[in-house]
């Protein structure tokens, strides 16, 4: 059974390529516009891996991630920020909220297939 | 692929910049509000950084010039003027003109001119924070 992966990003085309990449390596995936959308997708389903932005509308990336991790299904899967190079301190902070890792954008499509298999096996 | 992404880009591109012009004209009357600051730096954000993703290195560039200085606006250490903006107005032009281009700037004099002036009022805004500083440092040693 494919693993499914949730990707929350509040740019469309970061989705898409997000999605269409994976959707190539045989991962299922759920998409999510902002944090908001993320928690209440995550309560209704269960996923296997969470990419989040950080910089979202309604909830961000760091809220997504505390909320995730309060949810029993998601309190041991991966979660991995994308984040940009100048947000180092949001590194810490999303790590102290219970993130597994980052990917610095901008990515190229291997470098996160190299990541989600890193973590997901 | 690699096309379909780039236009799927373009695309938010372009509505971002509708977005971010309403925005501004909004902030132009309530320039204090925070969420309309939020949703002009967002819009930033996401142009750079998704621009950045999808080759447009040029608008990416561009486009964190003007975001450094809305983060200031956002984190409050810089208020929101008539100047800013007028400024930011004239970036999200240059960006649609960058973005008309496929990603070349059909006027990188101009662009580097608005760059110039934003990093002064990034500048001006650290002036006044030292001479600020300055000032209480001066009336705390004056004499009782």
């Amino acid at each position: 059974m494919a693993k499914l992966i949730m990707t929350a990003d509040d740019s469309a085309s970061v989705r898409q390529m997000v999605s269409f990449t994976l959707k190539q390596h045989g991962y299922d995936v759920v998409e999510a516009v902002d944090g908001k959308d993320a928690l209440v997708k995550l309560q209704g389903q269960k996923v296997d891996m969470l990419i989040t932005d950080l910089n979202m509308p309604n909830l961000d990336g760091i809220g997504l991630i505390k909320g995730a991790r309060a949810l029993p299904t998601c309190k041991f899967i991966p979660i991995v920020m994308l984040t940009t190079e100048s947000q180092d301190s949001k590194k810490q902070e999303g790590k102290a909220a219970g993130a597994t890792g980052w990917i610095v954008k901008p990515f190229q499509p291997d470098q996160l297939i190299a990541v989600v298999k890193k973590v997901l096996g | 692929m690699i096309d379909q992404h780039r236009q799927a880009f373009k695309d938010e591109a372009y509505e971002l910049l509708a977005e971010l012009e309403s925005s501004l004209l909004e902030l132009e009357e309530n320039p204090a509000d925070s969420e309309l600051i939020g949703r002009v730096f967002r819009a930033m954000h996401t142009i750079k950084g998704s621009g950045a993703m999808f080759g447009f290195d040029t608008i990416a560039a561009f486009t964190h010039e003007v975001e450094t200085v809305f983060d200031q606006v956002r984190s409050g250490t810089m208020a929101v003027s008539q100047n800013l903006v007028d400024l930011s107005l004239a970036a999200r032009d240059r960006i649609k003109a960058m973005l008309d281009g496929d990603g070349v700037d059909p006027d990188a004099a101009a662009s580097e001119a608005l760059i110039v002036k934003f990093k002064e009022l990034s500048g001006s805004k650290g002036e006044s924070e030292a001479k600020a500083a300055s000032a209480t440092g001066e009336q705390s040693s004056s004499p009782r």
